[in-house]
């Protein structure tokens, strides 16, 4: 297999996180977004805004590159999504509604797993479990007794692991109270003080806001800068 | 095969056997499933010799079942947060992750096997005889794999999308049909059911390797296009 | 918009090639059945329950044909440079077609057998797997049945025609 510990290459780290110009993708042979341009800098903490259905998770899912590109240019983290896209796979960390956790399993059990699928050890684990403020008593619980503010950041735990470097979240805020919510803004904050960048649709504008640099607004699937 | 894919389908599997030996979902709920049902087939065909004739292939039916619960298990684990979906797109080797699900269900598959033939000769008085012996365990590690291999298959594919458990037994069943055919006849000639001789297993043995290789290659160069939905 | 009426015969999925062959076919039909049931003598062991033959035996080779066609397109879909998505829906068709004369097949030789052996059904290997096959290929058209993108489930359908096809023939020619 690949080693995800591939450190990547020199232009590669000063290529944009992401850069798409004139980009279509279709979903069932329908343009559900029809020309998009996006640069996005390392570092920095976008928020995608817009409607429900306006294109908000499929743009992310293209920049994952789980919906191909029909037309365009398309680059993430300097790797052009047209080409062979494997090893950029473990550089992004996408999440979903889902948080991709083993309830079973404890938060240092979920997080050991993770680090043995992509050969991180135990100083990173220890790391990241620090930095989501899941260390101590919380980490040997099993992630069925967390709530949803701490499993979420569970799973951004996970990202950290991964040492991904392009955090694609779709509705991270979804079902947290304002606490949880505060926590999580604090961990993606402390990730993006350490180099990640973030890309977020959040239907929480005030709060997301907030945390991020920068709002684009997708509407019928194209991309403006908000003011 | 690289060294670095076998250890990432060890820590799968071992992930797996750790998760069940939390949850028990297995032990509580399959293991006694798997022995009613052979306590139904014996209500079912009564006593007078049937029963002793006809157990190496309830064994095996009744295995065939339970192993249909045991990958739903299997799969349920890995989608009910989303956990498979993780994985794949993180790019982690669908082989390894094909190998890793096989092996852990093959682990669970085995202790239910020597579970329900103990059962067999417990409730349908079957005797193992000693010369049949190696027959007994190769015939019930070949057929174990296979059906390992079988259930990672389809279990991959069912776990795709909501609404497909339905389908895992109608894409199964017909396909572990060789399997249930050997491992009956090889599990017969090793218990010498019907006076029937040690040496007449060894063939089966064969086709139950065969089809185990077979299912085993071909699931994990395919297992990567079935989980991609 | 309302299609014209010159859009709506282009739309029609007969052509020549297809009405001359659907003459051709009934035509045949017409044959068949003249030769089946009048010209031809009744058998000197089985009788008239020869007949059921005629049917029977061509529907399982056709069965066999369209199996072996799905086989191939999946391949030629899953392996082709292009993935071309018409390979996916001949694989689809055929396999429609398969189950379709696999079940007219076990229907006639069940009938058949009910007249030569007395009984509907014998669990001897060639019978076993063939229902076994037609099982198997009922399968594979519930997973061409399931949700997701045209490509997704080509690609999904073919691998599991892929793998039906192999396990089919490790039952046919089992030992013993």
């Amino acid at each position: 297999m690949s080693d995800p510990a591939t450190n990547p290459t020199p232009a590669d780290r000063s290529a944009p996180a992401v850069d798409l110009r004139g980009v279509i993708a279709l979903l069932g042979g329908f343009p559900a977004l029809s020309g998009i341009d996006l640069r996005v800098e390392r570092g920095e903490i976008v928020l995608v805004a817009g409607p429900n259905g306006a294109g908000k998770s499929t743009l992310l899912n293209v920049c994952a590159g789980l919906v191909p590109v029909a037309r365009g240019h398309a680059e993430v983290l300097g790797t052009d999504l047209r080409g062979d896209r494997g090893a950029l796979r473990h550089r992004i960390g996408l999440l979903g509604h889902r948080n991709g956790l083993y309830a079973d399993l404890t938060v240092a059990e979920n997080l050991a797993f993770w680090a043995d699928m992509v050969g991180a050890n135990e100083a990173e684990t220890a790391a990241a479990l620090t930095s989501a403020g899941l260390d101590g008593r919380l980490s040997s619980v099993r992630v069925s007794a967390l709530s949803a503010g701490q499993r979420r950041r569970t799973a951004l735990a996970v990202l950290l692991v991964r040492r991904a470097e392009l955090w694609l979240l779709d509705e991270p805020h979804a079902g947290l109270d304002p606490s949880g919510r505060d926590e999580l803004d604090d961990l993606i904050r402390l990730a993006v003080a350490s180099g990640v960048t973030v890309i977020l649709a959040s239907h929480d504008l005030e709060r997301s806001r907030a945390l991020a640099g920068r709002e684009i607004v997708v509407k019928g699937g194209t991309v403006s800068e908000a003011a | 095969m690289s060294p670095g894919r076998i250890r990432l389908a060890r820590r799968l599997a071992a992930k797996d056997l750790l998760i069940e030996r939390r949850s028990r979902v297995l032990v509580n709920q399959v293991l006694p499933f798997s022995g009613l049902v052979m306590v139904v087939f014996a209500f079912a065909l009564g006593t007078g010799g049937v029963l002793e004739r006809a157990a190496p292939g309830l064994v095996w039916l009744a295995v065939l079942f339970s192993s249909l619960s045991t990958v739903q298990r299997s799969f349920g684990l890995e989608t009910a947060d989303g956990a498979m979906e993780s994985l794949r797109v993180a790019g982690v080797d669908p082989i390894a992750l094909f190998l890793g699900k096989a092996a852990a269900l093959a682990i669970e598959l085995l202790v239910l096997v020597t579970v329900l033939l103990g059962l067999a000769v417990v409730l349908y008085g079957t005797e193992p005889r000693a010369e049949g012996i190696v027959l007994l365990v190769t015939t019930a590690i070949s057929a174990t794999l296979g059906l390992a291999a079988l259930g990672t298959i389809y279990g991959g594919l069912a776990a795709g999308g909501s609404g497909r458990e339905t389908l895992l037994p109608l894409l199964v069943l017909p396909v572990a049909a060789p399997v249930l055919i050997g491992a009956t006849r090889g599990v017969e000639a090793a218990l010498g059911t019907d006076r029937t001789a040690v040496s007449e297993g060894w063939p089966w043995v064969g086709l139950l390797l065969v089809f185990a290789v077979a299912i085993g290659v071909g699931g994990a160069l395919a297992f990567g296009t079935l989980i991609e939905d | 918009m309302t299609p014209s009426p010159q859009t709506s015969i282009r739309r029609a999925t007969g052509t020549r090639a297809t009405r001359v062959l659907g003459i051709v076919t009934l035509v045949m039909l017409g044959w068949l059945g003249l030769f089946g049931l009048v010209l031809s003598p009744a058998d000197v062991d089985q009788g008239d329950a020869v007949r059921i033959m005629y049917v029977h035996v061509p529907t399982v080779w056709l069965a066999y044909l369209a199996f072996i066609v799905t086989a191939v397109c999946s391949a030629l879909y899953l392996f082709g440079k292009r993935h071309s998505l018409g390979f996916d829906r001949v694989a689809g068709a055929s396999a429609e077609i398969g189950v379709v004369f696999m079940a007219l097949t076990l229907i006639s030789g069940s009938l058949w057998g009910r007249i030569t052996w007395g009984v509907y059904w014998q669990w001897d290997a060639r019978l076993t797997t063939t229902a076994l096959l037609f099982v198997t290929y009922i399968g594979y058209l519930a997973v061409r049945g399931l949700d997701g993108t045209r490509e997704r489930r080509a690609r999904r359908s073919a691998v599991i025609g892929l793998l039906a096809a192999p396990v089919a023939s490790l039952a046919h020619h089992r030992p013993r």
